[in-house]
This record gives C-alpha cells, sequence and structure tokens, in this order.
C-alpha cells in the first residue's frame, strides 16, 4: 500500500500548527484515510503514555514554597518613607561599624568566610547536594534593595 | 505578576514543570530541585515586576530547561552517563512502574536535540514556534527532530502504545 500523501501532516495536526482552515480540511481527510487515522491513533497513544509520567502533587504554595521562604516582600508593599528610614538606620549602623572595626584594628581576627553549604541565590543544586539553603546578601545588596522595590532576600530551610 | 496570580500559575503549573523536568533530566530528584528553583525564580521575578508574564508555562518551562543545562554542566558525568538508564533514585515509590522507567529510559536514549524538542512539545507544551525560539534552530529542523523522537519512542515504547 502506498504512503498517504498526507502522512506528514499528522503530527503537524497533532500538535496545532496547521492554520484553521487546514486543520478543518485534514480533519474531514481523517474521516476517509484508515492510515492517517491509525498514525494519528498511535501519536496520541504515545503522547498519553509520555503525560502518565508521574508529576508530582502540587505541594500547597503556603507550606511548600513558602515555607521555605522567610519573607518575600512584593513590590510596593513598603513605603518610600520606611525605606528612606531603613536606610538612614542601615547607614548609621554601617558607620558605628565601621568606626569600631577601625578602633580594634582591621587585622585582628580571621575573615569572615562563607558558612559550608551557603548557596548563592538562583545557583541549582547539584545533585546529592544539601537541600538547606541561605541566601547571603551583602550589605550593598541590602541598600540596593532597599531602594527598590524588588525584594527577595532569604529562604531558608528544607521542607522535608 | 501580583501574589495571587503567582500562587495561581504555581497550582497550576507545579505538575507540568515537574513532569517536564523528569523527563529532561531522567532522575526525579533532580526534578524536584529544578521545579523548586523554577518556581523561587518565577516569584523573584514576580515579587519585583507587575507585567504579567504572556504565558507563564511557557515561561517556566524555558527556566527550567536553563536549570537542567546548568545541572549536567555542573555535574561531572559525561552527557552519555547521564542518567539515561534506569533511573537511580530516592524516590523509588514515584517511578515504581516499570513503565515509567522505561519511557524514560527511552528518553534519556534521544540525542540532545529530540529530547529537548520532544520534552518542550510534549510535557512543557510549547509551540515549535517557542521550542524554535528557546533552542536557536528553526521550525524545520524542530518538526524534524520531533518526527524522529517520535519514530525512537514509538518503537522503543511499542509495548505500551
Amino acid at each position: 500500500m502506498n504512503a498517504c500523501p498526507q502522512l506528514d501532516k499528522v503530527e503537524l495536526f497533532l500538535d496545532g500548527e496547521l492554520s484553521i482552515p487546514d486543520a478543518d480540511s485534514f480533519q474531514r481527510h481523517l474521516d476517509g484515510c484508515p492510515q492517517c487515522s491509525e498514525e494519528l491513533a498511535s501519536l496520541t497513544s504515545l503522547r498519553e503514555l509520555l503525560h502518565s509520567l508521574p508529576a508530582k502533587e502540587t505541594v500547597p504554595f503556603r507550606t511548600g514554597l513558602a515555607g521555605r521562604i522567610d519573607w518575600v516582600r512584593w513590590r510596593g508593599s513598603v513605603s518610600v518613607p520606611i525605606r528612606i528610614a531603613a536606610v538612614l538606620v542601615l547607614g548609621l549602623a554601617l558607620s558605628l561599624a565601621a568606626n569600631l572595626y577601625l578602633a580594634l584594628g582591621a587585622s585582628q581576627g580571621p575573615a569572615v568566610e562563607t558558612p559550608a553549604g551557603l548557596a548563592r541565590l538562583g545557583s541549582p543544586l547539584r545533585p546529592g547536594e544539601d537541600r538547606v539553603h541561605h541566601i547571603d546578601v551583602p550589605v550593598s545588596e541590602q541598600l540596593r534593595i532597599l531602594g527598590e522595590p524588588v525584594v527577595y532576600l532569604y529562604r531558608t530551610g528544607s521542607d522535608e | 505578576m501580583n501574589r495571587q496570580a503567582f500562587e495561581k500559575t504555581y497550582r497550576d503549573h507545579y505538575g507540568q514543570v515537574f513532569r517536564y523536568s523528569l523527563a529532561a533530566t531522567g532522575n526525579a530528584d533532580w526534578a524536584e530541585e529544578v521545579t523548586a528553583e523554577t518556581f523561587f525564580r518565577l516569584l523573584r521575578h514576580s515579587a519585583g515586576s507587575d507585567r504579567a508574564i504572556r504565558k507563564p508555562l511557557a515561561w517556566l518551562i524555558r527556566v527550567a530547561r536553563n536549570l537542567v543545562l546548568d545541572l549536567h554542566k555542573r555535574s561531572n558525568d559525561p552527557p552519555e552517563a547521564r542518567p539515561s538508564g534506569p533511573v537511580h533514585t530516592p524516590e523509588q515509590t514515584l517511578l515504581s512502574s516499570e513503565m515509567h522507567r522505561r519511557v524514560l529510559q527511552a528518553i534519556g536514549e534521544l540525542s540532545d536535540r529530540q529530547r529537548d524538542c520532544i520534552t518542550l512539545r510534549e510535557l512543557g507544551g510549547l509551540s515549535y514556534a517557542e521550542i524554535s525560539e528557546a533552542l536557536g534552530i528553526g521550525s524545520n529542523e524542530v518538526r524534524v527532530h520531533l518526527h524522529r523522537a517520535r519514530r525512537h519512542l514509538r518503537k522503543k515504547l511499542e509495548k505500551w502504545l
């Protein structure tokens, strides 16, 4: 039996890639073409098989993703006066800390190292990596964040 | 995207992003991490912008794909050593079915391009144009890769079709 010349349209039809008039026309063709109908049935079965792969049940947001985030401040949720006040307080604190640091001597004490296991925001985990996250936000970043409505600071802990 | 819209997107698409990630990595643990990270990125994006994402699923799938690529780059396994054989994961219950293991194995046997195309299309729901854009290849090429991928999968998974 010769292959139906329209057989190559089956995948396009299944994928919704035909224009509406072409799809209508092909639908009519399918009604009278066992070869194309069989191909479509086979491709549809494959699609159903792929869709049968387990899709983990959605973890409720508030106990799942939200449970792993300390806080998220949404755009516009912080008023300008509070931001200004926060920047002033932070600036004062930094100034005091810098003076204290200079008074004690910069060479004293070991350099602060990033604790083991800290991950930068957005870095994907490697296989076997601990699922505990902590995003260390440097002061400059905190200032930037306070000055902008974009805030996403910490996520901690595992949801296990 | 406001908080409500974000939560709806999370509820609506979590399962789909996970399934895509599972097929793309062949590993349930990796899929879980990729899915979580993908939604973290959506959250970060959403918190900083009022602009709606026109096609949230396509956006999520593109992010997930980049994370999968990153994951493979960071892992020391050469590409052919990806978990394309039987899936090794503590979440055995998730993949307890022989059929699902075979599906993942068959997907793992595809070329990178074929795997990308079939997972983005069938599990990510992306159109040819979106796949073309995501992979930087032409629509015709997408069509050819999809055709070959389907031919391979149908042959390997005949028993379940």
